[in-house]
């Protein structure tokens, strides 16, 4: 049986909501860096998984709350958001079917894309200069996401998400 | 289940759609500003959640010391209490004198301004900018452009404010400047940030402009941001290169901006009773 759409879009934002709980969680700052972007992989999660549900208006969104609580300027993480889901809500398809390893390796290139991106638009704005072991976190996005694969898809299919 | 709404929407165009939007949306953040107060209103629940286990962690702390080490920190709190207090003793008479002095200027200066101690909340901010969150937003008064002190120096001034926190920009971003006056001389410069919590950079200083290794800097008042007088940093390296006009000169920020949990917020136009802050935890 399905689920109703009101209960599937309540708890796609209830996972979004905890990944920006967990962007924002004080962390000690040894392992500040390696931080991964919470709020994109859980948005690139449920764009492959159902692009119905979660599509660029949603990762725009998405964007738009990090900027909220990180204090950037407005529209910068939603637009490096909107530009990055594009591959994963084009090839879904293609993308469902890699191996989860396979999956890891496009998702950490995807968040190092994102960062780029990220960085272009705020040296753009403002006069800003890279924090050291900035990238990290892409590489941190590569190792967490299998886990979190399974933790979203086992919630998706636990609830019925479609 | 899933092929429908592509057709219905192509890709391309929602990306079209979105990227104007963005762009929209970063080109008019001046008139954005009143919404996203509301904005970040809304979402600023989740940093007190965020901050809540330290927080918790901190009253645990405070509640499981030991009788031995309220000792040691109560003997020393008295000794700094007698040591700020001889130096208020010689203060008050300066304070009168200077109070005179003034007024036979014509220039009164107001002392007594509204104050509120604020604690800074540990949550995360944009990788590339250095910012604070700290627990007092519009409810109590905070404003956009208010400065922000700690009992060493000046350490920036707030940028954005929601109804319950509201957000600090650090004097060494690099999106700030600060204009200061050198304590020696009263040479006006400028304190421009690098992005680096122990270093500014002075703008826009001729060679032969008097300033030496070790000279502390304060807020000269211009600019209506700053009060007069809060000291912001120490020069630490001068650097003559032959062919440019301008010394490189590098200052060194008084307030440990890397290590601070209080902070006090200034209101220099809304004078006040009394000279005491406002308990704000």
């Amino acid at each position: 049986m399905r689920q109703l759409p009101t209960i599937s879009l309540l708890i796609i934002w209830l996972s979004v909501l905890g990944a920006l709980l967990l962007q924002i969680m004080p962390i000690p700052p040894l392992i500040d860096a390696y931080r991964p972007n919470w709020v994109l992989l859980v948005g690139l999660y449920w764009s492959m998984a159902l692009p119905s549900r979660f599509n660029l208006g949603s990762a725009w969104l998405c964007g738009l709350m990090l900027d909220l609580v990180w204090g950037s300027p407005l529209g910068i993480n939603a637009l490096a958001f909107v530009i990055v889901h594009c591959a994963t809500v084009l090839h879904f398809k293609k993308i469902r079917s890699f191996s989860i390893w396979q999956q890891a390796l496009l998702i950490g290139c995807i968040s190092f894309s994102y960062q780029l991106l990220s960085y272009f638009f705020e040296s753009w704005l403002n006069d800003v200069r890279i924090p050291d072991g900035y990238y990290f976190s892409s590489l941190s996005a590569l190792v967490v996401w299998p886990w979190l694969f399974l933790v979203l898809r086992k919630t998706r299919r636990h609830w019925r998400i479609s | 289940m899933n092929t429908i709404f592509t057709r219905r929407f192509p890709t391309r165009l929602r990306l079209l759609i979105f990227v104007i939007i963005s762009l929209v949306v970063i080109f008019s953040a001046e008139r954005m500003t009143p919404y996203r107060v509301h904005l970040s209103s809304l979402l600023s629940p989740l940093q007190f959640l965020a901050d809540a286990p330290i927080e918790a962690l901190d009253s645990v702390s405070d509640n499981v010391k030991s009788r031995a080490t309220l000792i040691a920190e109560n003997r020393l709190l008295r000794e700094q209490e007698l040591i700020i207090s001889d130096k208020l003793l010689t203060y008050e008479h300066l304070r009168l004198e200077n109070i005179r002095l003034r007024a036979l200027l014509g220039s009164p200066v107001k002392y007594k301004q509204r104050k509120l101690i604020v604690r800074v909340q540990s949550v995360d901010t944009d990788p590339f900018r250095l910012q604070l969150v700290i627990n007092k937003g519009k409810k109590d008064g905070v404003y956009s452009g208010q400065p922000v002190v700690n009992e060493f120096g000046v350490v920036g001034q707030v940028i954005d404010v929601s109804q319950y926190n509201s957000r600090v920009l650090l004097i060494a971003d690099a999106s700030h400047a600060i204009p200061l006056q050198n304590q020696r001389n009263d040479v006006r410069l400028i304190g421009l940030g690098k992005g680096d919590l122990h270093q500014l950079e002075l703008q826009y200083v001729t060679k032969s402009t008097d300033v030496k290794i070790g000279d502390l800097l304060v807020t000269s008042g211009l600019g209506g941001i700053f009060p007069e007088g809060y000291p912001v940093a120490k020069v630490s390296a001068i650097e003559n290169r032959g062919s440019e006009i301008y010394s490189t000169i590098k200052i060194q920020p008084i307030a440990q901006l890397d290590r601070v949990r209080y902070l006090l917020l200034l209101w220099p136009n809304q004078p006040a009773d009394s000279d005491e802050p406002a308990k704000g935890r």
